[in-house]
């Protein structure tokens, strides 16, 4: 695994195809994916060691253009290893280097590399930040937003970033090597924790169940959401939670869940029981 | 008129910023929904809505492009119409379900006009012009991308305000109050989705913890995530030495066998 050292001009390039991967989500399209951001990560690599070779640089791009969908943040990898593909393929000049390197290394990392972008980015990263600044929020203090879009925005564009670096320096057997030491379903769980615990603080801090229904018996009213307060309070809500997560395993849309819910919530208003 | 290319502008701009930077931070309710009160010029229950909305759409991210439900359109309409039509904070979560389903088909126009350009891209490079085509993606993204989604937005403000003034003006109290109780639950949705992403053998275990630091023992959240950071990596930690000890022992085992062979070979 040899890490390459990257010069100050590799640097300049690299810099200015970090401005390309900034495209993956500027518009896409079902036949290009992001691949029309692509184009514009390798472009810089490409106008240098092809500057007045017009007819190479059309095939190169139109390679480019190959259908390519992955996580934004960990496109940075991706775009790393096939940056540093592209140099080299430019001081050996295209007819010493098989093509079809590049293909097979977008092809073969964008699925994994989505999966694991999905499940950090989305269902961790994110879940802390969004549980800690939607805290902050309350009462209208305008230091949550800010707080997200500091630590989710700017963060999450300073890790592609890094991978980007990451994937240039240590190329593709880096990332081959983390998926067969098996640290990555590890990494994994350990994101899947933290982010279990999170989902516990959110229905704790954001659900409301209000059991209105309070029937007298004998001149006694009983309420029964001071009742369920004294054994746990919040119950109902992860009882809620827990049908929710028992119906979305067994395959209901969220769609028909939602509106599930509204409709029993007004039914259940009609009676007087919420 | 004017409150309406207000949120247009909202979700438009937020659209820009997120467009621009390949990330999906600005349209998220948090910020959209700020943004939204700011413009609407009611920036406390903007952020208010916003941090109920992004709880509410927690498990929602565009996961190979498929979106459950599209919060962009839901979080700018709903924030929109309640401060406009002075409608409560509960009655506007409640209203921007249905409206992020009904807007899910959005997505699909926005596909369908860019694969019709698909094009004018394919021109450029064919010359090999990579500034023509990085600026068709630009104009496109500008002009174009979300010239749909934002019309609706619009239209939506435009004759929305009035009409729901008018309808909840009208409809009888429990069903407002049902509105109200389903707002204050459907944040349930987007949890549920994020828990159904992480599920592994112990994850109930998980959440009840959180539930029971925030609710019982009361701690901030921060400070819950910093113990969840370090039960994180504990049980990293501990999951990584398991797994060396065990390909040790695979190691081990095979190198027994080789020495009886020697042994009695």
């Amino acid at each position: 695994m040899a890490k390459k050292t990257i010069s100050q001009e590799e640097l300049t390039l690299l810099k200015k195809a970090y401005l390309g991967t900034c495209a993956v989500l500027r518009t896409t399209s079902s036949m290009a994916g992001e691949a029309r951001a692509y184009v514009l990560t390798t472009a810089p690599f490409i106008e240098r060691y092809y500057e007045d070779k017009e007819e190479a640089k059309k095939e190169l791009y139109r390679q480019g253009t190959e259908y390519f969908n992955t996580h934004q943040a960990t496109n940075g990898l991706i775009a790393g290893i096939v940056c540093a593909l592209e140099k080299e393929r430019g001081e050996k000049g295209p007819e010493n280097f098989d093509s079809g390197i590049i293909t097979g290394i977008k092809a073969s990392l964008m699925g994994p590399l989505a999966g694991i972008g999905d499940s950090f980015f989305f269902n961790c990263y994110r879940v802390i930040i969004a549980g800690i600044c939607i805290a902050l929020s309350e009462g209208g203090n305008i230091f949550g937003p800010l707080l997200f879009v500091v630590l989710y925005g700017i963060g999450t564009m300073w890790f592609r970033w890094l991978f980007m670096k990451l994937g240039y320096e240590r190329g593709s057997e880096f990332i081959t090597q983390a998926f067969d030491s098996g640290i990555v379903p590890l990494l994994m769980k350990a994101a899947g924790i933290l982010g279990a615990i999170m989902v516990g603080v959110l229905i704790a801090t954001n659900m409301k169940v209000n059991i209105a229904f309070a029937p007298t018996i004998n001149g006694a009213a009983i309420n029964i959401q001071n009742m369920l307060d004294t054994i746990l309070p919040g119950l109902m809500t992860l009882v809620v939670w827990w049908l929710v997560v028992k119906l979305l395993q067994k395959g209901a849309s969220p769609i028909k869940i939602t509106f599930g819910i509204m409709g029993v919530c007004i039914v259940l208003s009609l009676f007087g029981i919420l | 008129m004017k409150e309406a290319l207000l949120v247009a502008l909202a979700y438009w701009g937020t659209w820009m910023l997120d467009s621009i930077t390949s990330n999906q931070t600005c349209t998220r309710p948090i910020v959209l929904g700020t943004v939204t009160g700011l413009l609407c010029g009611d920036l406390k229950t903007g952020i208010t809505m916003g941090a109920l909305l992004e709880a509410a759409y927690m498990g929602i991210s565009g996961i190979g492009g498929a979106l459950a439900a599209d919060y962009r359109s839901a979080t700018a309409i709903a924030v929109g119409l309640t401060i406009l039509s002075g409608l409560s904070i509960e009655q506007g979560i409640a209203i921007a379900s249905p409206i992020g389903l009904l807007c899910l088909s959005l997505m699909q126009v926005t596909i369908a006009i860019s694969n019709l350009l698909e094009g004018f891209y394919m021109k450029a490079l064919e010359r090999g012009d990579v500034k023509k085509y990085n600026l068709i993606m630009t104009l496109h993204m500008l002009f174009v991308q979300h010239l749909v989604d934002t019309a609706v937005v619009f239209l939506c403000i435009l004759f929305g305000t009035e009409a729901i003034s008018a309808v909840f003006g009208n409809i009888p109290a429990w069903i407002l109050n049902g509105l109200s109780a389903a707002g204050g639950m459907l944040v349930v949705v987007g949890l549920g989705l994020t828990t159904q992403a992480i599920w592994q053998k112990n994850t109930i275990v998980y959440v009840l913890l959180g539930f029971v630091l925030a609710k019982f023992v009361g701690l901030s959240t921060v400070v819950i995530a910093i113990i969840g950071v370090i039960i994180a990596y504990l049980s990293f930690e501990s999951d990584f030495r398991f797994e060396n000890l065990a390909a040790k022992k695979v190691v081990e085992a095979a190198a027994d066998e080789e020495g009886d062979k020697d042994f009695y070979g």
